[in-house]
């Protein structure tokens, strides 16, 4: 009985958080889905985190989502569902591409290099006007619809990506535990190990990077069908940094770090707010005093916790 | 205009330089980069500005305050954040200087919230070599420049401090064996860095006007600059720096002024590629 | 994992088969306006309710962080100094007006979250502010859906204004009506032959860029050089050695703070002696404290002057006087637009119809009225932007002056 306790209490909150919409007021719901859109992208980085590798590039792949889907629905009346498939073929290129030559290139270099990469994608973004109207944005995105239910009122999108973020932190955590996500470990910790053991080192970061890709670009496609309006400044290298830092803050390995880092972090700087122009000080207070305090981030805390637990009833029993 | 641009990419190249210098001492030290650097130089480049108009000095009394300063600006960062991260992972390391940087932007932005011009303190000049401009300041940031990086490299190489500070960066533990009081090595390191930052922001406040927002594109591309030239090398800096900035008008004036940092990431991101630790860098082998 | 990974491409393309046959999205977007059905006003009706006192909200959405700070701070001092004034006359009917101010940090993200926290958690019966056309862009679909009405005061896109928005005003002169201005200014009275260009690549550039190259080729003329630049670029030399290697007579700078006063000096460091002209976006003091000489003989069109009239004379004493002691700068060109919005056109509006939305918004669009610093009736026109005639300035002895 006592095993099952952790479950239903997991199964009592998902079961709760569906009856969001009902109580909460428009401001906040509207804080929940969109920290519900980009958690989706600050995973992916777990993933990619957990290979290893770090992304700076994670605002691009997610402007790049934000951007085919929107261009395809207004330009050509393709319809969001289509197209969040043409975003995942695309992400999936993309990632590779990037990827690609980056197999070699690790910690600060890495860092530079995607940096470098969403600079210019961002720039791409900017001044190509025939392709994504530059600085005027795109706007008047319509939203997803479901035989002919459009996805329009707050609530209807709130039930859209949770069921989005639901799938993909479960995709998370089968990926982490699956022989592929052993394979990110040992690269992680290895790489020349692995490769003696066998590991298709290539494959293994490649494989991280497309995967974490695809989930920026249908965090970004969620993003503008729900906002409207994108604009290349949505996606600049600063909210790169902002995606890394909260997967870092929440500790790569573990979802549901991320997911309170997302909230935490978001809320921050909105919560904040009365205390008027000083809030981004307390926001980058939080940032310093979380890693002098959890340099392992929130998942870190949560093993540290759970191995406490853990030797105490050893203790008990012993 | 050939000559112009190069001469032109020089001097941004050594501002640059100066910025980058920082990182690399940093990093030869630390094995850490700190990513607020550009926001530091910021902070320095208002202290010179408070500094020179309020107390009215001339260039070399205001650069002479704000190396005491900027040392002391650094001293009190590591008491305060940096103690505490010597040992940390390097993302760690990484999102605490971010959230310093956000710190430091928004509470200059709650004392100078506009841009504010700086008092002509290193003259109005402007020079003309050959058929080409160059602007006053310019001459004092390549000056100092080249002045700061010959003094930390004889430090460095000559110095029994700077000997120690080049062992706490090689292998700390065995530095410390050989009883090097690693803790204020470090600490060290990190003051002398928030220095030149901030010196750094002196010198370029009557440039490019000071700003709180000014840390940011300058902290990316020193930080460019440093990995180019290869952060391992103090000489980098300036290499890398000369490097950058030239590229960046030349593709402006050659290619199009609005993709030219196209050409730049692009250029940086290819040496990432097939000699990541820079033109002057030194590979380092991976130990198994 | 790949089974799932099938399983869920699968389902994503069955979806999709299905939907792909259905006419989508498009509806969606025409379908916001009738959202917002007018409700039953209930300022109408007989008999005499007890008075009123609870606070009227105005909405004020501004930047008041980032690197439109100056003109937040311009925006907040008009909305502060209007609102005092109409308090210390007696209200609005007997209500007192409130101003809810929140910050959008120059991001278009942020503005959107701003102008929610406005609406849902303030419950504002108007909003008026908004600076840049990014941020009051990505604003404008939730006002919209919302049914609240906005007046733009700071944000010039000419897309602000398109025929599709109910809800949505705007008081300052669009990017394609101020160039038009600016070119025949240019040529015709100013006489210059050879104009070059040099834009901010952002959406204030680009789409005065574009204004003012579609007026110029109207005319039969075409720009000597057009180069661009980005917003936090810091040096200019490329860009300025082809422009002087093309030999202006003008040069048109599309830009803001703080990148047009650094394109000025650098400008005369290479010894360019042309004279500068630009839009709404060099009208700020800035322009001056930074640009120091290098901006001497700039003309510029821009929507306030103290000079114009007597009014605007009072006006701008009166924004010093208030402002003139405190930490931050006195902006009166920046201020003029919230304060004249605020006391001129909604002060009588709401006098006349209350705080219900619908009644608000046809109020304000079909309102005819004086505006500080013009001469004549001004009106709204059918594209919801206020018609005015543009000013004319010049920087010269240090300030801004009439043109002649």
């Amino acid at each position: 009985m006592k095993n099952y306790i952790p479950k239903i209490v997991l199964a009592a909150v998902l079961l709760g958080a569906l009856s969001i919409p009902s109580f909460t007021p428009k401001y906040i719901l509207h804080l929940v889905i969109y920290i519900m859109i980009i958690s989706i992208a600050v995973m992916g980085l777990g993933i990619l985190g957990v290979s290893g590798q770090i992304s700076n590039a994670q605002g691009a792949f997610y402007g790049i989502g934000a951007y085919t889907s929107a261009l395809l629905s207004v330009r050509m009346g393709v319809s969001f569902w289509a197209s969040l498939l043409i975003v995942i073929l695309f992400a999936c290129v993309v990632g590779f591409v990037v990827g690609l030559p980056t197999i070699k290139v690790s910690g600060l270099y890495l860092i530079m290099t995607t940096l470098g990469v969403n600079e210019i994608i961002y720039l791409i973004m900017m001044n190509n006007i025939t392709l994504t109207n530059g600085p005027q944005g795109v706007s008047r995105i319509p939203g997803p619809s479901l035989f002919g239910f459009t996805f329009k009122s707050m609530p209807s999108y709130f039930y859209l990506c949770y069921a989005f973020l639901l799938f993909f932190a479960l995709l998370s955590i089968r990926i982490y535990r699956s022989r592929l996500g052993n394979y990110f470990i040992a690269v992680k910790n290895s790489e020349i190990a692995s490769n003696m053991n066998g590991v298709n080192v290539v494959k293994t970061k490649l494989t991280a990077f497309m995967i974490s890709a695809v989930y920026g670009g249908v965090a970004g496609a969620l993003y503008s069908g729900y906002i409207g309006y994108i604009h290349p400044d949505n996606f600049k290298t600063d909210v790169s940094v902002l995606f890394l830092t909260m997967s870092i803050f929440g500790g790569q390995r573990s979802v549901v770090g991320m997911l309170c880092a997302t909230t935490i972090l978001t809320i921050a700087t909105e919560y904040f707010r009365f205390i008027g122009e000083y809030r981004l000080i307390a926001y980058g207070l939080v940032l310093i005093l979380g890693m002098i305090y959890m340099p392992e981030g929130i998942g870190g805390k949560f093993v540290q916790l759970k191995n406490l637990v853990k030797a105490g009833k050893q203790h008990d029993k012993g | 205009m050939l000559f112009q641009l190069i001469l032109q990419g020089i001097a941004t190249g050594f501002v640059y330089a100066l910025v980058a210098l920082g990182y690399t001492f940093v990093f030869r030290c630390l094995n850490q980069v700190i990513y607020a650097q550009g926001h530091i130089f910021m902070v320095g480049s208002f202290m010179g500005y408070a500094a020179s108009t309020k107390l009215g000095l001339d260039a070399v009394s205001t650069l002479l305050l704000m190396l005491l300063a900027g040392v002391a600006f650094g001293f009190l960062l590591d008491r305060v954040i940096f103690r505490k991260l010597y040992d940390v992972a390097t993302m760690t390391f990484v999102i605490a200087a971010i959230g310093l940087g956000i710190i430091l932007q928004n509470a200059v932005r709650i004392l100078y919230p506009e841009p504010v011009k700086y008092p002509p303190i290193f003259g109005t000049r402007v020079f003309r070599i050959f058929n080409a401009q160059i602007a006053e300041p310019y001459l004092w940031v390549i000056a100092i420049s080249l002045l700061l990086i010959a003094a930390l490299y004889c430090f460095l190489t000559f110095t029994r401090y700077g000997q120690a500070m080049r062992a706490v960066a090689s292998d700390r533990t065995i530095a410390a064996a050989m009883g090097i009081n690693v803790k204020v090595y470090i600490s060290a390191t990190i003051s002398l860095s928030a220095a030149i930052a901030v010196i750094g922001g002196v010198l370029i406040g009557p440039l490019y006007f000071a700003s709180f927002d000014m840390g940011g594109m300058i902290g990316l591309k020193a930080f460019s600059a440093a990995v180019l030239g290869g952060i391992t090398n103090i000489s980098g800096a300036a290499i890398g720096g000369v490097v950058l900035g030239i590229l960046e008008n030349l593709s402006a004036g050659y290619i199009s002024s609005a993709y030219k940092d196209v050409v730049s990431l692009g250029v940086l991101i290819l040496m990432l590629l097939f000699r990541p630790h820079g033109i002057l860098g030194k590979a380092k082998p991976t130990k198994v | 994992m790949k089974r799932t990974a099938t399983i869920f491409l699968t389902v994503i393309m069955t979806i999709a088969l299905l939907t792909a046959c259905q006419p989508s999205g498009q509806s969606a977007a025409s379908s916001q306006s009738s959202t917002a059905a007018p409700a039953s006003s209930d300022a109408a009706g007989g008999g005499t309710p007890p008075a009123d006192t609870t606070p009227i909200k105005i909405g004020v959405i501004a930047p008041l962080s980032g690197a439109g700070t100056s003109y937040g701070i311009g925006i907040k001092q008009g909305a502060e100094m209007a609102i005092d004034e109409i308090n210390a006359e007696g209200g609005i009917n007997g209500r007192p007006v409130e101003m809810k101010i929140v910050d959008d940090a120059t991001n278009p993200a942020e503005s959107v979250t701003a102008i929610q926290r406005l609406i849902d958690h303030e419950e504002v019966d108007i909003i008026v502010g908004g600076w840049g056309s990014s941020q009051v862009l990505a604003a404008i679909p939730v006002s919209e859906k919302s049914g609240v009405p906005y007046i733009v005061v700071g944000a010039t896109n000419a897309a602000i204004t398109t025929t599709d928005n109910y809800w949505t005003f705007a008081v300052i002169k669009s990017d394609d009506l101020q160039a038009e201005s600016l070119a025949s200014a240019a040529i015709n009275d100013m006489k210059f032959e050879r104009i070059a260009i040099i834009y901010d690549t952002n959406d204030y550039g680009t789409g005065n860029k574009n204004s003012f190259l579609g007026v110029l080729q109207e005319m039969g003329k075409e720009p000597v050089i057009i180069e661009s630049y980005k917003s936090d670029d810091k040096e200019f030399t490329a860009q300025l050695s082809k422009i002087k290697a093309a030999e202006p007579d003008a040069i048109a700078v599309f830009g803001t703070i703080p990148g047009a006063p650094a394109i000025m000096i650098q400008a005369r460091n290479l010894g360019i002696e042309a004279r500068f002209i630009g839009t709404g976006g060099l009208a700020n003091d800035q322009l001056i404290d930074l640009g120091g000489e290098a901006a001497e003989g700039t003309v510029l069109t821009t929507y306030f002057h103290e000079d114009t009239n007597a009014s605007a004379a009072a006006f701008a004493k009166a924004l010093n006087d208030k402002f003139g002691s405190g930490s931050d700068p006195v902006r009166p060109i920046l201020s003029a637009w919230e304060y004249r919005t605020i006391k001129q056109i909604l002060k009588p509006v709401l006098e006349q119809v209350g705080t219900d939305k619908e009644a608000l918004r046809s109020a304000v669009k079909d309102w005819r009225g004086e505006i500080i610093g013009f001469d004549g009736e001004l009106y709204f026109n059918d594209r919801y932007q206020l018609e005015q005639p543009s000013v004319l300035i010049e920087v010269k002895d240090g300030k801004f002056v009439l043109y002649q």
